[in-house]
């Protein structure tokens, strides 16, 4: 067993796991975070996206072990407490970005690593930036303004 | 006043948070996961199973055929379909055995440790093979289902026609590709099966189970969780996956999760069917279509399942939105070696739209006509008789949505100008154009709604809330919101007094499924039933008439005024005011299946779609840049949901037509993952620019018809439309990738 001290959502957590666990299986089944989740198991689908010391990870694709002591993650169960996490879930409301919602918590925090890194992003960066992420459902338009939304230029 | 209004999901902030638990975020005390091993070969006789020596199987609880209480089928339309194979192989990956474990890495590597060995023979597997037997020798094919229609006087339409014009198509398989995987929950509790899963008929699953477990159906209690996107793919599948894991909870005592992972799901759950559809058309000068001969296959893989319905929903739908006076429709749902295809969002239309808009298309470019006027030529009015008899009654919107949608892209213009675009060698983006009309019927086929008779429920609880009780199910759509819209304002009550929950089969009577854009249609109607009745029992009871307002009861002749709450206390305090009608199927809609004849659907839907595309001179890549749609749709309950339902349809339908390449080799889906079965990113979705028009339909809840489906017939042939405008070459076939592209000029000797 590994064990760590992580910063989860704010909160300085001790986490213990087997070495061949995933940052999602422990998120999922170790501390109950269960609102990542997993879409295809092999980093394309984007569900399982998280914040790991301010970029963008695929917890799916991310050895557990791997994250040293101090690690500092963000998953969509500790957006809300954030404004900007707030603003964007607001803005996904407003403009039917949520369908069936299981591609949402990757949506969501894939917006946050955005809008944390660009103010006002245009057009063909939220696409470029949001392309890691799949949604079957809205056909992205929702998303895109959704994006915008929380950026304020709608 | 809700309806009408983008109100907010009323799920929205708990998806947004995350917080919603979908099935793979359930846990139970001491619940084992189950895991699924298959069948090695497409079509033999399974000899045995040979569990590895060395591995340490004392762990692992196995369930095989023999372990079944009940009858070994999972029933849908027929019981055909085994739910462990014991001994005919009919496609590879079929279920043989399915076992249990703590840990899921624990039960897949058990998986690993036993072999299934089996004879083989000699598979039927693909949609280009079963049409050459087909042509070959047609009474060695076994049929599921062979609906004809005949129109008027074949021979007569061709004789006056002035010309000829014949096409084959072909449709590959679609993956679903909700981003949820199948999973479902099975556990005992005071003696009943308990399922809870990512279903969309919950009254499906639950005689399947019952039949398999050998209990009676009440004994099976199902239970919806939410729901991670469906399109069809969990319609008829979960029944299986749910007879699986109740098989090992019976045997374990112990609750069981199976959920599948990507691969599993893709391999071995249901697809789009595969279609080969071909027209020979008489066509008059004008572009007037006079006589329309045509031959339909689908590949219908190894067991009955939906084939049959979805066959005929194709068929039905095969003349898209045109009126034809001579017609002969020969369709067959074709047996094979190949997992059985199921429903799809659009239930075999989209293979025969897409076969009939583009011969449309090809009949303007052989005959030098523009697309727009030869479909203003044949376009179906109210008055139109359809080809299986249907005579169109009100809500015919496709004359609006064409004229509006070729206004606001320039079609007409932009057509003959990309037409005649130079190919000279400064330009390296080719520009075309492409439009598509189409319709769908809303609801069940035929008499299916007849034979359903769908009930659903309202509850006026003591607490003073009204509480929506009917069996179907929210899988993103949106219908948690736009029912509760619907009662809210039959009712005259704010929506937060309105409550929704998943449904349970313990606690709701049988709706129906929630499939074939039927839900908003038809159980939206039965709720305003209820609620008219609810308001008929309130007067019976004070003998007289009254408003409801913001929640309060005003009895109109003696002035009073009570609360919600005081009217239960009043007419029923201990269980609410339960209130439960019947679908009132139209008298005037008359289906003879034996004749395959009549009124098909009681409404229909319609769109238009025009698709501007960009393609690259070198590489071939076709790049959907700019569409406009029009839909006529009776009434948005909710506009923002409605658009949501036509964007996100569109691009499904966007994916078929271009990327989503889906091929079987050696009876194994060759894209069986997310690397490689591509759907549309954020990057491949063109500038959308969508309108929707409203003609009422009568019986529809404020007018309200069918939406789902609609939007996944459009634009796949606008796309095969649009290549053509830009080459001038027909391709036939979906998805029009690059290598398609190439390889269908090489056959015509242009490269």
């Amino acid at each position: 067993m590994i064990k760590r001290r992580w910063k989860i959502n704010g909160k300085n957590t001790q986490v213990e796991f087997s070495e061949e666990m995933r940052l999602i299986d422990v998120l999922r089944e170790t501390l109950d975070l269960v609102g990542t989740k997993e879409g295809c198991g092999e980093g394309e689908c984007g569900a399982c996206s998280v914040i790991v010391n301010s970029t963008l990870k695929l917890s799916c694709l991310l050895l557990a072990a791997t994250l040293s002591d101090g690690t500092e993650i963000l998953t969509i169960e500790g957006a809300e407490n954030t404004p900007l996490g707030k603003r964007i879930q607001k803005a996904f409301m407003t403009a039917n970005a949520v369908q069936c919602g299981f591609c949402t918590p990757g949506m969501v925090m894939a917006t946050y690593y955005l809008l944390s890194k660009v103010k006002k992003p245009d057009r063909e960066t939220i696409k470029s930036m949001l392309s890691g992420n799949l949604c079957r459902c809205t056909g992205y338009k929702s998303i895109f303004e959704a994006v915008e939304i929380a950026t304020g230029r709608r | 006043m809700y309806v009408g209004k983008s109100i907010d999901r009323v799920d929205g902030w708990d998806k947004v948070t995350g917080k919603l638990r979908f099935i793979a975020d359930y846990r139970m005390p001491d619940m084992l996961y189950g895991v699924t091993v298959r069948a090695p070969v497409s079509k033999g006789r399974l000899k045995s199973i040979v569990f590895d020596p060395k591995y340490d199987f004392s762990k692992v609880v196995i369930v095989t055929a023999k372990d079944i209480p009940g009858e070994n089928f999972v029933h849908i339309i027929k019981d055909d379909m085994p739910c462990l194979v014991s001994e005919r192989i009919n496609y590879l990956g079929g279920p043989r055995a399915i076992k249990t474990e703590k840990n899921p890495a624990v039960a897949y590597e058990a998986l690993r440790h036993i072999k299934v060995e089996a004879e083989e023979e000699t598979p039927l597997i693909g949609i280009e093979e079963i049409a050459k037997a087909y042509k070959r020798e047609p009474q060695n094919l076994t049929y599921f289902y062979e609906p004809k229609i005949i129109k008027g006087d074949l021979k007569s339409g061709f004789d006056e026609a002035s010309y000829i014009v014949e096409a084959e198509f072909y449709t590959g398989f679609q993956e679903h590709l909700y981003l949820e995987p199948q999973g479902v929950l099975a556990y005992k509790k005071n003696g009943k099966f308990h399922i809870v899963g990512s279903l969309q008929c919950p009254y499906y699953v639950r005689p399947a189970v019952a039949k398999v477990l050998g209990v009676k159906d009440e004994d099976v209690v199902v239970v919806q969780a939410p729901t991670g996107g469906a399109f069809g793919g969990k319609e008829d599948y979960p029944s299986l996956l749910a007879a699986h894991s109740a098989l090992l909870s019976k045997k374990t005592n112990k609750p069981i999760l199976m959920v599948y992972d990507r691969e599993e799901d893709i391999s071995f759950t249901t697809k789009r069917h595969p279609s080969y559809v071909y027209h020979k058309a008489g066509v008059m000068k004008d572009g007037r279509l006079v006589a329309l001969d045509s031959t339909i296959l689908f590949d219908a893989g190894a067991y009955v399942t939906l084939s049959p319905v979805v066959l005929s929903r194709g068929t039905l739908h095969s003349c898209s939105v045109y009126s034809i006076p001579n017609v002969r429709i020969i369709a067959k749902a074709v047996k094979s070696n190949i997992p059985p295809p199921g429903a799809f969002r659009g239930f075999g239309a989209p293979q025969t739209i897409f076969a009939m808009e583009s011969l449309i298309d090809t009949i303007a470019h052989r005959l030098k006509l523009n697309p727009y006027d030869v479909r203003r030529k044949n376009l179906l009015k109210v008055g139109s008789e359809m080809a299986f008899g249907q005579v169109l009654k009100e809500s015919v919107g496709i004359d609006k949505c064409l004229e509006r949608v070729s206004a606001i892209s320039d079609f007409k213009k932009k057509y003959e100008s990309y037409k005649k675009q130079g190919k000279s060698k400064e330009v390296s983006t080719l520009k075309g154009i492409g439009l598509a009309t189409v319709l769908h019927g809303a609801a069940f086929t035929g008499s299916g709604e007849m034979v359903l008779r769908s009930k659903g429920a309202i509850r006026l609880n003591k607490d003073g809330l009204v509480e929506i009780l009917i069996a179907n199910t929210e899988m993103g759509q949106g219908l948690l919101t736009t029912m509760s819209q619907i009662v809210a304002d039959k009712l005259n009550v704010p929506m937060e007094m309105v409550k929704f929950p998943l449904p349970d089969t313990s606690q709701v009577p049988n709706s129906g499924p929630t499939v074939a854009s039927r839900t908003t249609m038809i159980v939206g109607r039965i709720l305003t039933l209820c609620c008219d009745e609810l308001v008929a029992v309130i007067e019976k009871h004070y003998k007289e008439k009254i408003r409801i307002d913001g929640g309060r009861v005003f009895l109109t002749d003696s002035k009073k005024k009570l609360g919600l709450k005081d009217v239960v206390r009043d007419i029923s305090p201990a269980d609410g005011i339960y209130i439960e009608k019947e679908y009132d199927f139209p008298k005037d809609q008359m289906w003879d299946e034996e004749k395959y004849r009549g009124t098909a659907y009681p409404v229909y839907s319609w769109g238009a779609v025009v698709v501007e595309v960009e393609v690259d001179k070198y590489t071939y890549n076709v790049r959907p840049v700019r569409l406009y749609s029009v839909y006529e749709i009776g009434k948005a309950i909710n506009p923002k949901a409605a658009l949501g339902q036509l964007e996100g349809g569109m691009i499904q339908s966007l994916g078929y037509g271009l990327m989503e390449k889906c091929e079987m080799k050696n009876g194994k889906f060759f894209q069986n993952r997310l690397q490689t079965y591509i759907i549309p990113t954020a990057e491949d979705v063109p500038e959308m620019h969508t309108e929707i028009l409203e003609i009422p339909y009568s019986r529809g809840p404020f007018g309200a018809k069918g939406i789902g489906e609609l939007p996944h017939n459009s634009v796949a042939p606008a796309l095969r439309n649009a290549v053509l405008n830009v080459f001038g070459i027909e391709i036939n076939e979906i998805p029009i990738t690059p290598e398609r592209i190439v390889s269908t000029m090489k056959n015509r000797g242009i490269l």
